[in-house]
């Protein structure tokens, strides 16, 4: 391509100007020449003419022709040009080549009259060239008249030869030269269409993002300060390019490794960027979301509403909403306007921040003062009353005082029991952060049967049958009060609840290194709702009827502490109206034998 | 031409944009219908109800711009199906959300009366429900024509439940005659959800036909 170029933009202008310059300057020199040549050969004839006359002269008057005539033919002899004599009238007297005698008159011809007229006349004209005849003349004047002329004629056709000759071999030796410049010319322009062949190469490569720094700084004459200049810029571009992309790293790195969601719109609402939380928050699972409208993707019309908003205002925005899914989280959320470097609104940028935790744990706390002062005040409320009544002055009635006092001791038992469990859940927790809690190895059938007896009491006033399942070569390491205390408490409220069922289930075993204990009663169950707050201190599925039962509230709290002193956790499965189960899970991992 | 060509584009752009709006508006209508029903959160149901208007609104605006997109652009072919689409799945859309507040009177009621335990069915029916009708947008935004037949695959197992739904009631209005009413109101909340699916796999028709061109309506086989 550059070579068709270089051809025709370089190479064939100079060729041509060249040619055009020398062509002009050699014709120019040639006509100079041609018009030198003649006047000298015109000169030459004046010359030949005016001393044939002067020779002539002597001849004169004429007596004998025939001397004449051999004095022309002399004269022919010694130059090799036609001389005539003529006389004043224009007859011819002698002629070098011709007989006189035939010759017409020369009087007409101009030369003859002007020697007539005593000058000495040439024809010096082109005319002459065409014709193919130089004439000259010069009078022969003897005692101050004209007694004849003398005319010299030569051909024009050997100084045309001569010229002819010299001007070809003027334009040989110009063709060659030419030929040679051209030659050079052609060497030159295919260095130079080499080296910007090469330059052509690496700007395409640097175009397509391949910045290796390849192209040879050797290739063309002159080119090679631009090559060099050009590799150097490629280094630079290069380097840049490297620290923007180390940065884009950087960011997309901070961006994906954070646990706030974040999420990037344009203009026209389609993604620019969505880390993983975002996309783990909505429940999307497609890969290929960037450039799509966002709410196709994430289908929420409160965050497209709090989208928008974003796109519309000026100051950064902040909202609350839910989204619905798996689980429902509660999201918290500012958006702000992204810019672009010319601090042009070119989108949306919106930061998703899940708070569900932070809310279940403030409604956890707000709930647990509430409830514990609850807890502690319907007891103390009843004590008083009936102590207030006791200390009546005309209080006389020691059957009523008796019954009161009954139960103002009950009372009093319920509010120890509420202190004890919240002194033994705080104990743990204490204990729990500092100290591993100690272990030793337990026959978990054993375990088991020691709880149910404990609450063999409990179980036939309920008149509810409690059953065993498990087999009696399970071994774990646990610690057994702490353990027995948890039990005890599911079995306990599993009597309490489940009364519906007549029956408990209590079993045991151990997959995969977990040692698994679960309580399952029939009874009423619970309901969804209720099942992730279950273990929270004081929650009560229905407040009046457990605190009728004679619960603390805390049960199920001490359980949770327990099997986490563990390294084990607790769940539930219930179905209203089919009962429950709540399992001890408890790692047994690095106590294997 | 181009100018036409760009026009009518920008204006299906926008119809997508709406349906698509409403369509998000509408599952989340059932999201919370069905919140309300299994957790008894009375709150929550009033909710749906009173969004329900909005939804209709929004039907309204829909099919609006549908038909001006008609008349001004006379648009052929795929652009045709795609508006003929959703003319039809912005009706199933609109029901949906009328179902969906359909629930929540259920939900309100049924929270006002003791505690009546609601069937597991009600559950695993409520959630196949709501999968089908995320699947069924999902296959429209995507022109997912493969999900779209799995949506009216599944459609199967929610009449199944609905069935099993009305044979358990049935027993338990035989056993506990004093409590009739709670047991139809169960019943009928099932029964708007098995509609509502049945509406799910309407819209995953439609989104057959915009995007093969294929009616599949009325046939055994997919």
């Amino acid at each position: 391509m550059f070579k068709a170029i270089f051809f025709r933009r370089f190479f064939l202008p100079t060729c041509l100007v060249v040619c055009l310059f020398l062509t002009g300057g050699v014709g120019y020199s040639l006509s100079v020449f041609k018009d030198r040549l003649l006047e000298i050969e015109i000169e030459n004839l004046n010359e030949r003419a005016r001393l044939a006359s002067l020779q002539a002269k002597t001849f004169f008057p004429l007596k004998k022709v025939e001397a004449l005539q051999a004095l022309t033919e002399q004269w022919e002899g010694a130059a090799s040009y036609r001389f005539t004599v003529a006389g004043p009238s224009g007859r011819v007297l002698a002629d070098s080549q011709k007989d006189p005698g035939r010759l017409e008159n020369q009087s007409h011809l101009p030369e003859f009259q002007k020697a007539r007229a005593g000058e000495i006349a040439s024809s010096l004209s082109d005319k002459s060239i065409d014709s193919g005849q130089f004439i000259s003349a010069a009078a022969i004047e003897k005692d101050g008249e004209v007694v004849g002329v003398v005319l010299v004629r030569a051909e024009s056709d050997g100084i045309m030869v001569e010229w002819a000759e010299f001007a070809s071999r003027l334009f040989f030796v110009l063709g060659a030269f030419v030929f040679i410049l051209m030659g050079i010319l052609w060497r030159k322009n295919r260095l130079e269409n080499e080296s910007l062949r090469m330059m052509e190469e690496s700007v395409t490569r640097f175009s397509q993002g391949d910045l290796s720094i390849k192209s040879s700084e050797n290739g063309g004459v002159g080119m090679d300060p631009l090559l060099h200049k050009m590799n150097r810029m490629a280094k630079r571009i290069d380097g840049r390019i490297r620290t923007v992309l180390l940065q884009k790293n950087e960011v997309e790195a901070v961006l994906f490794s954070m646990s706030e969601g974040v999420l990037a719109v344009d203009a026209d609402e389609k993604i620019l960027r969505v880390n993983r939380a975002a996309a783990d928050l909505f429940g999307i699972e497609s890969d290929h979301i960037c450039g799509r409208r966002f709410h196709e993707i994430f289908r929420n019309s409160k965050l497209k509403k709090f989208i928008r908003r974003t796109l519309e205002s000026s100051d950064p925005v902040e909202d609350q909403f839910t989204v619905m899914g798996e689980k429902d989280c509660f999201i918290h959320a500012h958006g702000a306007a992204l810019v672009d470097a010319d601090n042009k609104r070119i989108g949306a940028l919106a930061v998703l921040n899940d708070v569900t935790k932070l809310r279940k744990l403030e409604n956890m706390r707000r709930d647990f003062v509430a409830n514990v002062s609850h807890e502690l005040k319907t007891p103390i409320t009843s004590i008083k009353g009936f102590v207030e009544t006791l200390l009546q002055d005309d209080f006389n009635d020691p059957e009523s005082a008796q019954r009161f006092l009954q139960i103002i001791m009950k009372q009093t038992t319920r509010l120890n029991v509420i202190i004890d469990d919240l002194l033994s859940l705080s104990r743990m927790e204490s204990e729990m952060d500092r100290v591993e809690i100690s272990r030793e190895k337990v026959r978990i059938r054993e375990l088991l049967q020691s709880t149910i007896q404990d609450c063999a009491f409990a179980a036939t006033e309920g008149q509810m049958e409690v059953e065993l399942v498990c087999d009696a070569q399970l071994f774990a390491h646990v610690n057994r009060p702490l353990l027995e205390e948890a039990v005890v408490n599911l079995i306990q409220n599993g009597l309490k609840y489940g009364k519906g069922g007549k029956k408990i289930r209590v079993s045991g075993a151990i997959e995969n290194d977990v040692l698994i204990l679960s309580v399952q009663d029939w009874g009423p169950g619970i309901e969804a709702t209720h099942l992730p707050r279950l273990f929270e201190r004081f929650y009560r599925v229905d407040a009046a009827r457990s605190r009728n039962l004679g619960g603390s509230g805390l049960g199920l709290a001490i359980v949770k502490h327990i099997a986490q002193a563990h390294n084990g956790t607790v769940s539930v499965q219930s179905t209203p109206g089919q009962g429950s189960q709540f399992f001890i899970r408890i790692d047994l991992h690095q106590f294997a034998d | 031409m181009a100018r036409h060509v760009l026009h009518l584009e920008r204006e299906l752009t926008r119809l997508r944009d709406l349906v698509l709006s409403l369509g998000t508006r509408v599952e989340e209508s059932v999201q919370n219908a069905v919140k309300s029903l299994i957790e008894r959160n009375t709150d929550l149901a009033k909710k749906v109800i009173e969004s329900d208007r909005e939804i209709d609104l929004m039907e309204v605006e829909v099919e609006e711009e549908c038909l001006k997109i008609l008349a001004l652009y006379q648009p052929v072919a795929n652009d045709l199906r795609f508006i003929v689409s959703i003319l039809k799945m912005n009706q199933d859309l609109e029901r949906v959300g009328d179902l969906a507040a359909n629930v929540s009177e259920r939900a309100i009621y049924l929270s006002s009366k003791e505690k009546m335990p609601i069937p597991f069915e009600i559950n695993s029916m409520a959630n196949l429900v709501k999968e089908m009708l995320r699947e069924s947008l999902d296959a429209f935004v995507n022109a997912d024509a493969n999900l779209a037949r799995k949506v009216c695959a599944s459609d199967d197992a929610v009449d199944d439940l609905n069935r099993e739904m009305y044979r358990q009631m049935e027993s338990a209005m035989r056993d506990n005659p004093d409590r009739i009413k709670v047991f139809i109101q169960i019943l009928s909340a099932s029964r708007y959800l098995e509609r509502i699916a049945d509406h799910a796999t309407n819209i995953a028709e439609d989104v057959i036909y915009f995007t093969e061109g294929e009616i599949i309506r009325h046939r055994g086989d997919l």
